[in-house]
């Protein structure tokens, strides 16, 4: 199925292009979760997420134009439009930002100066209210206002509904699908659960939840294989890009396995459904993704809701150890990191910091730290 | 049983013997560049001085960075449980080892009977490490030896406040070309690299007594610097570049 899907990914550029030649607008945009889809579906344009990302040449390319303290995913968002490697970032007609953390909110910027292509900033409320909520909603009217206008197309009720609809749909699938890996051998690893999300923002939506559908059914039907008695890890962070996968590889080849993830870019919120319950489905939008996700780190009060999200998944997912992924100058982040190592500290939960900056070197050290987890992990196993 | 514990670290690779919990023979010897070269030889010649040739070794574990580069290894451990374990067999009081070797550095709370509660390792840069400490000597032009002990008779320790080493070296080079007296400058740098591992240490928190391990256990300056900063005395073992093969031969 996996191969499958990248296999379609690798045609969908192409895809696109015979779309875009037809007059249908491709419409990009950044990850955070912030930009809904829903809207871009809605007017007939195709949406799609830019988040590649895990190679240092981007990262470097972007210094051109900004400074080295940007994150390296958002170096890497700026990078791509000018190495020419990925296709959707030179094919997208426009793209659309969100105004959310320090680092985000500058490749948008960056963009609007050198892209050449519009570019549309959607401001992100930074309190997880009723009112940030609203005033998120306003945001989301003049992005609706806007991608009317650039497609020529009326945004009708029945075509929201429809898009709600159909990537509700491809979040419960993924919730689903997340769940089964409380089992005590996951029957999906993290690492290909991470890269569906990630095909998740590229594919078609309806191919998406069909596909999905039936890995859901074979993964259910799957036996139950005996216990692997494997470290069970947790990798919490601010961003996983699509290539970005080396964390996952170095975890497993030191014998441990990911058992669930905890990402504000790049992996989808999938938690929470939308509740609709009238027209007004900007508002419905707003709700999920300003109150009811969990808390992103540049959020106001996110200290203690995201450490007692990490301490309900470790529960749940029976976490023995947790990876604390950080993107190199995501300051946000590394607050709330040093935060939840300090509150963990009496709670018998390891946990290590690695940082990333997509350079290949940093391997060697990412390697003994996991390895250090395991051992831990491991002899307190042996005592019990 | 005889068991080997070998510790390939950055800058030197170091071999333990040890036989019913007691040290046979060690050794230590520059890495250089060819990693599996070293790690045989430096097994030999501690073998040699414990009496042994490698047909009476029970297990031999490997660790430090050059770990998976030791074919004749049994086995594996990361130096961090490695440092715990032999820190706590010098001294068992340890509740918290600060290691300090060529290129990292690493505060480790401890459990009981030497098992690792919690770690915080310095991030890729030369910053807190022997490699740092290595460069500002080389552009004080002082061995080793005279840059450890210079720092000794310092009063007024001068202000070190680049974490990058690069930046750091370009401040001991207007240091000097503003006359600082150099026992000042390198206290200074002793006094930077203590800063960087009590912000590391912050993290996991530090339990008394600490133990001192690694190569530059050896820096009298670096060891009187880092006191001053924490304001605890450390412990350190007889001989604190081996702790990390000790600990392996242990895990053996």
């Amino acid at each position: 199925m996996m191969k499958e899907l990248l296999e379609m990914s690798l045609n969908r550029p192409a895809e696109l292009s015979k779309l875009k030649a037809q007059g249908t607008k491709v419409i990009g945009y950044f990850a955070g979760d912030f930009i809904p889809e829903e809207i871009i579906y809605a007017a007939g344009a195709i949406p799609v997420c830019l988040l590649y990302g895990g190679d240092n040449r981007s990262v470097e390319e972007a210094l051109a134009y900004t400074t080295r303290l940007l994150c390296p995913f958002s170096r890497a968002q700026i990078g791509q439009r000018f190495t020419n490697e990925q296709p959707y970032y030179s094919m997208i007609d426009m793209v659309i930002s969100p105004v959310s953390c320090q680092h985000m909110r500058r490749v948008g910027d960056i963009w609007e100066e050198f892209s050449g292509i519009p570019v549309f900033k959607v401001g992100v409320g930074l309190k997880q209210n009723e009112i940030g909520a609203r005033w998120y909603a306003e945001a989301l009217k003049l992005m609706q206002d806007k991608v009317e206008e650039f497609t020529g197309n009326k945004i009708t009720n029945v075509k929201m509904k429809e898009g709600i609809e159909i990537y509700a749909k491809m979040r419960e699938l993924l919730k689903k699908i997340s769940l089964l890996r409380k089992r005590p051998t996951p029957p999906i690893s993290t690492a290909d659960f991470v890269k569906l999300n990630h095909l998740s923002y590229l594919l078609e939506p309806e191919v998406m939840v069909e596909k999905l559908k039936a890995l859901h059914e074979a993964l259910i039907m799957k036996k139950e294989e005996e216990p692997n008695n494997m470290p069970r890890l947790m990798v919490v962070g601010p961003a996983i890009a699509l290539g970005d996968y080396r964390i996952f590889s170095l975890i497993e080849d030191a014998g441990a396995s990911v058992v669930v993830e905890n990402i504000c870019e790049g992996v989808r919120n999938y938690w929470t459904s939308i509740a609709i319950d009238s027209d007004d489905f900007l508002a419905a939008l707003a709700r999920r993704n300003i109150i009811e996700r969990p808390a992103c780190a540049f959020m106001r009060y996110s200290l203690k809701p995201s450490l007692d999200n990490i301490l309900n998944l470790v529960k749940e997912f029976r976490v023995d150890g947790i990876v604390y992924y950080w993107m190199k100058y995501c300051e946000t982040y590394e607050i709330e990191g040093l935060y939840v190592i300090e509150k963990l500290q009496d709670k018998d939960l390891p946990i290590i910091f690695i940082e990333s900056e997509y350079i290949a070197n940093e391997a060697q050290l990412m390697k003994t730290k996991i390895e250090g987890l395991i051992e831990i992990i491991k002899s307190k196993k042996q005592k019990e | 049983m005889p068991f080997a514990g070998v510790d390939i670290g950055s800058v030197s690779a170091k071999s333990v013997i040890i036989s019913d919990n007691e040290i046979l023979g060690y050794s230590i010897l520059p890495t250089g560049a060819d990693v599996e070269d070293v790690a045989r030889r430096v097994l030999n010649e501690s073998l040699k001085k414990a009496g042994l040739t490698e047909s009476d070794l029970e297990r031999i574990i490997a660790t430090g960075y050059g770990r998976i580069s030791v074919p004749f290894a049994d086995d594996k451990m990361t130096e961090i449980s490695c440092h715990a374990k032999g820190a706590s067999w010098f001294l068992p009081e340890t509740q918290t080892v600060i290691d300090i070797g060529g290129q990292d550095s690493k505060v480790i709370k401890l459990g009981e009977n030497g098992t690792v509660i919690s770690f915080v390792m310095n991030d890729k840069c030369a910053a807190g490490t022997g490699r740092f400490l290595e460069v500002m000597s080389r552009a004080l032009e002082l061995s080793m030896d005279e840059f450890a002990n210079l720092s000794l008779k310092s009063l007024k320790p001068c202000d070190i406040n680049s974490i990058c080493t690069v930046f750091a070296e370009s401040e001991v080079i207007s240091l000097r070309a503003e006359k600082k007296p150099v026992q000042d400058i390198i206290a200074g740098i002793h006094k930077s690299v203590a800063k960087r591992i009590l912000a590391m240490s912050t993290q996991i928190g530090i339990l008394r007594p600490i133990t001192m391990t690694g190569g530059v256990a050896k820096n009298l300056g670096q060891k009187k610097a880092l006191e001053d900063t924490l304001g605890f005395k450390l412990l350190t073992p007889k001989e604190p570049q081996i702790v990390g093969a000790l600990g392996a031969a242990l895990f053996a």
